[in-house]
């Protein structure tokens, strides 16, 4: 039983995490039509300035975080006016374009950093123990930075004007256009917005795991895995597949062990689009 | 009055000619590993070690090679931790000659190049972990270290001297050759101690361990061995282990990389009780080491007790080398190499081993170490002797 | 004039959609674009909004050349667009469909517009949080036209407004047009089937094959509409 809770807390932590990944990716691809090879890269990028704020400047961790999300969105914003807007239509160009991003900043990060694991702790430490169950006060702290970030998200999405025009443009970028929204304007931010939250996970999760310039290419294999399981494009979907990609993935490894675990997540996934190639909650657009 | 002259004349153009062809001569011997991307440390240690031996060989003259006194030049190639560069690399050096080198490094490059040069006829040393890093079949291969095979059996009698209470432990490692052979080695060990253990596999690329956790504590384990676990995974296996109420000692039967692991985990205090191998127990003659290679070489050392753990291996071979008089013809030096005994003016005395674990006794088996934290504080590294 | 076409081309690879389209459209009236499909409407409409590039001839509107104008801020300079097809935002909300016309006019402008449309399309109230793409045809032009007036333009284009309507819809978007024309704002619409349009209209040009073939006042238009077979 004990193991039973065990896997749902850690399942549960998981598809916070997961959620914000993948909720990032969905919205560049939804909105852009890009597909981000480079979110790794954006992970990893908030994992290293926010150590190097703690590590190397001193900062408090808190503010070091602020400074992580701050710095990976600024760098998303940039790089999409400047290199992806060019390209924005041509689908091969701009995987190419990410993808050539990602192996700048891994190899960049190589050679700055080195190839080994940072010292970079969470500061708070210790576990709370409910019965038989372990629960780190780190993982719970980052559950509620994770929920809290997905609940903003989806205020920004579905409570301003400026996340009225990213779904408008993701639905019908001409009509957008003809109704005033400006692109040029609005896709910098949409990609910021995605890469910010990369890099707000990435210093919220790497002081709990480990940070070392390989961490990033799990991260962009989940967000894909994830965002294709709960449809392309689709936010509910996303956040929807990422819990259950987490709690999945902490269930099987907890009883069927490291290397089933993962065979299990994939089959299940391979199942699903065989009788729902749309994804969970993929859209199905009337055409009027 | 002309002959003399001529005489003098004709004497300094000849010593001109032998001193021109002395240093003419050149005996080429390679050095391989990776040199670049997360294992480079390891490749440079090897190439370092070739490279300060030679230097040593050049000192007194050179080696002579058919009545010539010829210089030994290292080619170094970057393998890149993979089984097909280290293949690549055979094939690269012997396109120009080269019969002996000093490397690879890990499991999958010794995999990669054992066929590859067997057919070159090429001499290889390599320092990996894999149950078949030596091979009979390839009488050509050599091993700078040992594997746990060797030395797992003299860890755990250490480790349960200072951790009696361990009567079970529980085995994490990566799922591929490089986990599961020395894994798979220390659990035999183990047992063999009367100590039960089980072995839990992960797919290389996790990054949270906190459900192979929960699995494995439900076996309720005394201690837990992260074996050949890279150490990034294994200081985050640790901070959970702990972070999830375990209290035992946990263990480390496998590669360097203590550093690391307390770096992420947390600290002295967050381990508390924890024993690991050490490929090299340090001495201050062994630091040594690093000032003979600033002297003769000019520059720093790359690669730490790596490049010194490599460094008899590349020692007896410049050895071998020019007790056969020869670069070219492997079998020959091999011959000559299998002649010396293992011992080495910095890193002490050891043996030849390898007998027992891979059927052909070409394996350098020096004293290693074990260290041990307890209850958050340095014991120590204990030197254990090479024994048969 | 408000809006001046000025001998307009426009050509889509190698076929040509408009040949030299004349069209005046003054300030505070009604001008409709009545034509088969092909005849070249929507693609004036696309033209003026930005949606195609011409490659000939001039749009001017309140006296600015809008070659140098890209489509995003023609809207802000005060042309609202509702498109052949209805084209709604199919995730959005019926409410977000229409605020999104309002985009950036900030909240006091877009409650006015919402609480404006809403007494004059109930629909928008029954289905306000309904996504769009569930609708059915007639609805979702309703929910198209209401994003299109929401930022209460100076000019409106409209193209095929009334296309497969049912009646009770078709009454609701000309009282909504016309309380839009008391106010000042100036329509630009098109049809295939004119009749209530010409209801509408002050003046009208008759176009087939690219081409403007007539205009005139709408009682002339009227005549020359049933000669033509277009009502």
């Amino acid at each position: 039983m004990e193991q039973f809770l065990q896997a749902a807390v850690i399942g549960i932590s998981l598809g916070a995490q997961y959620a914000l990944l993948a909720l990032g990716f969905t919205l560049i691809f939804g909105i852009l039509g890009v597909v981000n090879f480079a979110h790794g890269g954006f992970y990893m990028i908030g994992g290293y300035v926010a150590y190097s704020c703690v590590g190397l400047l001193g900062l408090p961790y808190p503010l070091a975080v602020l400074i992580a999300v701050a710095a990976t969105a600024a760098l998303g914003w940039v790089f999409e006016l400047f290199l992806l807007e060019r390209l924005i239509d041509d689908h091969l160009a701009t995987l190419m374009l990410t993808l050539g991003l990602y192996l700048i900043v891994s190899n960049g990060l190589l050679r700055v950093f080195g190839p080994l694991s940072m010292e970079f702790s969470f500061p708070v430490s210790g576990s709370i123990q409910f019965g038989p169950i372990y629960v780190p006060r780190e993982n719970l702290i980052v559950l509620g930075i994770c929920l809290s970030a997905i609940l903003a998200l989806w205020l920004v999405l579905f409570r301003t004007d400026l996340g009225r025009a990213l779904r408008a443009l993701a639905d019908d970028r001409q009509v957008a256009m003809a109704q005033g929204m400006r692109p040029k304007l609005l896709f910098p931010a949409a990609f910021a917005l995605a890469t910010g939250l990369a890099g707000l996970t990435g210093a919220l999760v790497t002081p709990i795991l480990a940070l070392s310039p390989g961490v990033g290419d799990p991260v962009l294999a989940t967000s894909f895995l994830t965002v294709i399981l709960g449809g392309l494009g689709s936010l509910g979907g996303a956040a929807l597949a990422a819990f259950i990609v987490g709690i999945v993935e902490a269930y099987s490894s907890v009883y069927f062990g490291g290397s089933i675990g993962a065979l299990v997540l994939f089959t299940l996934v391979l199942l699903l689009l065989v009788f729902r190639p749309t994804g969970l909650l993929g859209r199905e657009i009337r055409g009027a | 009055m002309k002959t003399s002259v001529t005489l003098l004349a004709a004497a300094f153009s000849l010593a001109a000619t032998v001193a021109a062809q002395a240093q003419d001569c050149t005996a080429k011997v390679g050095a391989m590993g990776p040199m670049s991307g997360g294992a480079a440390q390891w490749g440079l240690a090897m190439a370092g070690a070739a490279e300060l031996a030679a230097a040593e060989v050049n000192a007194t003259g050179g080696v002579t090679i058919n009545g010539k006194k010829c210089k030994i030049v290292v080619v170094s190639y970057d393998s890149k931790y993979t089984a097909d560069g280290a293949a690549a690399g055979a094939n690269a050096l012997a396109s120009e000659g080269i019969k002996i080198i000093i490397g690879p490094v890990g499991s999958p490059e010794a995999t990669g190049i054992k066929p590859v040069a067997a057919r070159n006829e090429q001499l290889t040393w390599n320092a990996a972990y894999a149950k078949n890093a030596l091979e009979a079949k390839y009488p050509l291969v050599f091993h700078i270290a040992p594997g746990p095979g060797t030395w797992s059996d003299a860890m755990v009698k250490h480790a349960l001297k200072h951790f009696p209470q361990i009567k079970s432990v529980a085995l994490v490692a990566p799922n591929d050759q490089g986990g599961t052979d020395i894994a798979s080695v220390d659990a035999v060990a183990y047992r063999n101690n009367g100590v039960k253990a089980t072995e839990e596999y992960y797919q290389r690329g996790t990054t949270n361990f906190a459900p192979i956790i929960t699995r494995l504590l439900a076996t309720n384990p005394d201690a837990v061995d992260t074996a050949s676990s890279p150490p990034g995974d294994a200081g985050v296996i640790v901070k959970q282990l702990r972070l999830a109420g375990f209290k035992g000692p946990i263990g480390r039967m496998g590669g360097p990389g203590t550093e690391e692991i307390l770096r992420v985990s947390g600290g002295m205090d967050v381990l508390k009780d924890f024993y690991w191998f050490e490929t090299v127990a340090v001495t201050d003659q062994m630091r040594e080491i690093d000032n003979i290679y600033r002297k003769l070489l000019g520059k720093e050392p790359v690669g730490g007790t790596a490049l010194w753990g490599n460094l008899p291996a590349a020692r007896m071979t410049m050895k071998a080398i020019v007790n056969a008089g020869t670069v070219e013809d492997a079998a020959k030096v091999a011959a000559e190499l299998r002649k010396l005994p293992v011992e080495d003016p910095n890193m002490g005395k050891g043996l030849w081993a390898g007998q027992k674990q891979y059927g052909i006794n070409q394996e350098l088996f020096f004293a290693f170490g074990v260290g041990i934290i307890k209850d958050g504080k340095e014991v120590g590294i204990a030197r254990i002797e090479p024994t048969n | 004039m408000l809006l001046q076409i000025d001998a307009l081309h426009v050509r889509y690879g190698g076929i040509t959609a408009l040949s030299g389209v004349s069209i005046d459209v003054p300030e505070g009236e009604t001008v409709l674009l009545v034509g088969a499909n092909g005849a070249g409407k929507s693609s004036t409409i696309n033209a003026i909004i930005g949606l195609v590039s011409p490659s000939g001839g001039r749009i001017v509107f309140d006296g600015k050349d809008l070659a140098t104008t890209p489509c995003e801020r023609r809207a802000r300079l005060g042309i609202g667009y509702s498109p052949e097809g209805r084209r709604v935002f199919p995730t959005l909300s019926v409410t977000d469909n229409v605020l999104s016309g309002a985009f950036g006019l900030g909240r006091a402008k877009q409650k006015e517009a919402l609480d404006w449309l809403r007494s004059v399309f109930p629909l928008l109230v029954d289905r306000e949080k309904q996504p769009a793409g569930q609708l059915s045809g007639g609805q979702q032009q309703i929910v198209a036209l209401s994003r299109a007036m929401a930022s209460f333009p100076r000019l409106l284009l409209l193209d095929e407004p009334f296309l497969g309507l049912a009646p009770v819809w078709i009454q609701q978007i000309s009282d909504a047009i016309l309380q839009l024309r008391a106010r000042g704002t100036t329509v630009l619409m098109t049809e295939q089937m004119a009749r209530p349009a010409l209801k509408l209209a002050t003046r009208g040009y008759v176009m087939r094959g690219g081409e403007v073939r007539r205009s005139g006042t709408v009682s002339e238009i009227r005549d020359l509409a049933l000669a033509d077979e277009y009502l």
